[in-house]
């Protein structure tokens, strides 16, 4: 497979990121910044850290080497990928929100909430303890979800 | 970085919540409450599981139970607690079921009622002069405007032949309230008798009855059946005219049903053979009805073909084998039509064909059911309305 140009993506560390044009164009912002010849040194991505931008990386190449046919096994194989992928810690996966959000990658995104949501859904008072520690944003919730625990208990 | 998300990525997250989740979400704190509380996140709420409602009728009380239509049907079974407004109506009939919400109707008191079948929640609607079956009543309606995401019902009453219009056409708006009178252009024909003992289906935001037309042809007079559709954004009706094979049909042969959004036809010899075929409507292309598969079952008494599950296959009624069709029970089952095996739902009830004439419907293919069941995804409307709610005239 050949590529026919590079795009370099800089980070809020400063790093730079050589990437495959077809693999930069995956997120829709950096599509649009092509299209709008605002990529002809390097892209800033100022709000995203080294770590998370080579994980964005890491997904989009997978997603463009990934033969977009109705292969069954190809599709089963990407799935298992982004249920990898989203198989992050708290810190990581809100990290990740907020940068795919910014870079606008729509279908990640939507696994992404749900994976939250998830988490949301299936919390027992002790695991709220532990992820209240770890995460100060679902912490509100599982505040609220555990005193309503206790509420009901003393009654 | 991570102890802050954007309001509209909480609001992305929160809509991938079960009702049961955001419920308890409006407890965790002010902004949640009123988030999940504005009619922007009610509106554009709704569930990512699909739920299957069966309802049926229990030593004359009407019993309800939700199914999970997932990977284990039907192993999650949920009786509901029925609100006191929909407990209170006497000899109910269901008007129809829309976007998560079904619409109960009592001709004792002329109220119908309007219950979200996933918060409990129940508002009680006046709907004066509806008449009943043997008298040549007014026909209901109930569905969500697919825009506005208003409940609305709708109640066409037959005018009298002094009158100037065929038929008298009133909307009750939920979220005005009240009453009115819609200026409908295209009217339903007169010579139209819609059939009350059937249910209406909603398909894509327009409200479907079964009837029939009396014309007169080569000096002979025939019967025509046809589907007449409410647009429940436009308020206007459609006139959808069945392929040949479907319009001629002895009447009682019929009935209708939905299947991912299109508009499914059953048509059904009860005392000739048990055999049942499913025809759906293609793209909405009125005439344009193919016959999608068969329900034969050796040995099985179908009573009917109530609801299809997510993955397309028949819930379909039978009897339970028994040598008197009279003092029998009967049973949902799921049909695969490729195998032609049944699974049961684990549900049984009293066999209606006594019931049904105690309640005072006809009996049509789907008179004979004692089930009827309604595939719904969960939503937050009415939660915003009060408990208890009754709009009078």
């Amino acid at each position: 497979m050949s590529y026919s140009k590079t795009i370099v993506l800089t980070n809020y560390d400063g790093e730079t990121f050589v990437v495959d044009e077809v693999v930069a164009v995956e997120p829709q912002t950096i599509e649009h910044m092509i299209e709008d010849g605002c990529a002809n040194t390097s892209i800033p991505l100022p709000n995203v850290t080294s770590k998370i931008l080579s994980k964005v990386i890491e997904h989009c190449k997978k997603h463009v080497e990934t033969p977009n046919s109705n292969e069954k096994a190809a599709k089963a194989d990407l799935k298992s990928f982004d249920f990898d992928f989203v198989k992050a810690d708290q810190g990581t996966l809100f990290d990740l929100i907020l940068a795919m959000n910014y870079l606008n990658i729509k279908e990640l995104l939507d696994l992404i909430y749900q994976t939250v949501a998830d988490m949301i859904k299936g919390k027992t008072p002790e695991e709220e303890e532990e992820m209240r520690r770890v995460n100060a944003w679902v912490f509100s919730c599982f505040v609220g979800v555990t005193c309503l625990y206790f509420k009901s208990k003393k009654m | 970085m991570s102890d802050y998300l954007p309001i509209e990525i909480q609001v992305e997250i929160l809509k991938k919540l079960p009702v049961k989740s955001l419920i308890q979400c409006r407890s965790v704190s002010k902004a949640w409450k009123s988030l999940i509380d504005s009619s922007d996140f009610i509106a554009h709420y709704s569930g990512q599981q699909q739920h299957l409602l069966v309802s049926y009728h229990d030593d004359f009380d009407r019993k309800y139970v939700s199914v999970v239509d997932d990977d284990a049907f039907p192993r999650h079974k949920v009786p509901l607690t029925v609100p006191v407004p929909v407990d209170m109506l006497k000899h109910s009939r269901i008007i129809g079921s829309s976007h998560g919400l079904l619409c109960l109707y009592s001709g004792y008191g002329e109220t119908a009622v309007v219950w979200n079948i996933s918060i409990r929640r129940a508002v009680a609607v006046n709907v004066p002069n509806v008449g009943d079956y043997y008298r040549y009543g007014a026909v209901l309606g109930f569905g969500v405007c697919g825009e506005t995401n208003d409940p609305k019902i709708v109640k066409i009453t037959p005018m009298d032949s002094t009158s100037s219009i065929p038929w008298q056409i009133d909307v009750f708006t939920l979220s005005i309230g009240a009453w009115r009178r819609p200026y409908s252009t295209n009217l339903p024909r007169k010579s139209l008798n819609f059939d009350c003992s059937l249910l209406g289906v909603v398909v894509d935001g327009d409200f479907c009855w079964l009837a029939t037309d009396r014309i007169t042809m080569d000096g002979e007079r025939w019967s025509v059946n046809l589907i007449i559709s409410f647009d429940l954004t436009s308020e206007e009706f459609t006139e959808i005219n069945l392929p040949d094979a479907l319009a001629h049909l002895e009447r009682l042969h019929l009935s209708m049903s939905k299947l991912r959004e299109s508009l499914v036809l059953i048509q059904g010899y009860l005392c000739n053979e048990d055999v049942f075929h499913v025809w759906m409507m293609e793209d909405d292309v009125p005439k344009l009805f193919t016959k999608m598969f068969t329900i034969c079952i050796p040995g099985v008494v179908v009573l009917g073909v109530l609801e299809f599950r997510k993955s397309g296959e028949p819930i379909i009624e039978i009897l339970d084998s028994s040598c008197d069709p009279y003092e029998d029970d009967s049973s949902l089952v799921v049909y695969e039509p490729c195998s032609k095996h049944i699974t049961h739902l684990g549900i049984s009830g009293m066999c209606s064909f006594f019931l049904s004439c105690y309640m005072g419907s006809c009996l049509g293919i789907s008179g004979m059911c004692s089930f009827s069941s309604y595939s719904y995804k969960e939503t937050l409307l009415l939660l915003d309305h009060p408990d208890l709610t009754t709009y009078d005239i």
